[in-house]
C-alpha cells in the first residue's frame, strides 16, 4: 500500500513537470527570455 | 610518453614570460591562436615524420600559413618542430591563455542562452558577472534551445543557472522529496 502510494506520487510529479515543460515551451518567447535575463542579473547583485 | 599538458607547460611558460615582459600579451595570444590552428591540421602533422621535409621547411610553412612574422614565434615553432612536439601546440595555447587570464585577472565565461542575445543584453550580463566575481569576464555565447528560456552561465567550476530548464529541475527535485 505504502509502495503503491510512493509510486503514484512519483508518477504525479513526473506528469506535473512534463506538463509544466510543455506549457513553458509554448509560452516563452524572446520577451519572457529577456525578463529571465534581467532576473538573473538582479540575483547577481 | 609524457602527458601532452606536461610537455606543453615549459613552452607555454617561456612564451608567456616573453610576451608578458614585452607587454604584448594580446598580440601573442592572437599569434599563438593562429599558429595553433595551423599546427593542428592533420596535413601539417603528417609532414612532421616526412623525411623529404626538413625541420626548417616545416617551420617556414607553419609560420607563413599562420601569417605570423615575429622572430620569437618562429623560434618557438622551430623548437617544437625539432623536438617533434608540434602536436602539443593546442595545449600550449590553452595554457598560455590560462596564464594570460590569471595575469589580467580575467576569467572565461561560457554562456548558454535559450535565445539569441543582443549586444546590449550580453554586455549587461557581463557587467553583472564582473561585479559579482570582481574579475574581468570574457564571454563566449552558445544558443541552446533545450534551456527553454533564460541563460546558464559557467565560470570555471561555478554554474549560475537562470534557465527554465534549471528551474524545472529544481522543481522536480522538490516534488520528489516532498
Amino acid at each position: 500500500m505504502l509502495r503503491a502510494k510512493e509510486a503514484l506520487r512519483e508518477q504525479v510529479a513526473a506528469l506535473a513537470i512534463a506538463g509544466a515543460e510543455k506549457i513553458l515551451r509554448r509560452e516563452i518567447n524572446a520577451q519572457a527570455h529577456a525578463d529571465l535575463l534581467n532576473q538573473l542579473k538582479q540575483e547577481l547583485k | 610518453m609524457a602527458e601532452v599538458a606536461t610537455i606543453a607547460r615549459p613552452y607555454a611558460e617561456a612564451v608567456f614570460s616573453i610576451a608578458d615582459s614585452a607587454s604584448a600579451l594580446p598580440a601573442w595570444s592572437a599569434a599563438l591562436g593562429r599558429l595553433s590552428q595551423v599546427a593542428s591540421q592533420p596535413e601539417v602533422l603528417a609532414l612532421l615524420g616526412d623525411p623529404r621535409v626538413s625541420a626548417a621547411q616545416l617551420t617556414e610553412l607553419v609560420v607563413s600559413v599562420a601569417g605570423v612574422d615575429v622572430a620569437e614565434a618562429r623560434g618557438l615553432v622551430a623548437a617544437l618542430v625539432e623536438n617533434q612536439r608540434l602536436a602539443a601546440f593546442p595545449q600550449l595555447f590553452e595554457q598560455f591563455e590560462q596564464l594570460k587570464n590569471a595575469r589580467e585577472n580575467a576569467v572565461d565565461a561560457q554562456i548558454e542562452s535559450a535565445f539569441d542575445m543582443d549586444p546590449a543584453q550580453l554586455s549587461a550580463l557581463v557587467a553583472g558577472l564582473e561585479q559579482k566575481l570582481h574579475r574581468k569576464v570574457r564571454p563566449s555565447v552558445r544558443v541552446n534551445k533545450d534551456l527553454i528560456g533564460g541563460v546558464c552561465v559557467t565560470v570555471g567550476d561555478q554554474v549560475m543557472d537562470g534557465s527554465v530548464r534549471g528551474k524545472l529541475a529544481t522543481m522536480a527535485a522538490r516534488l520528489a522529496d516532498a
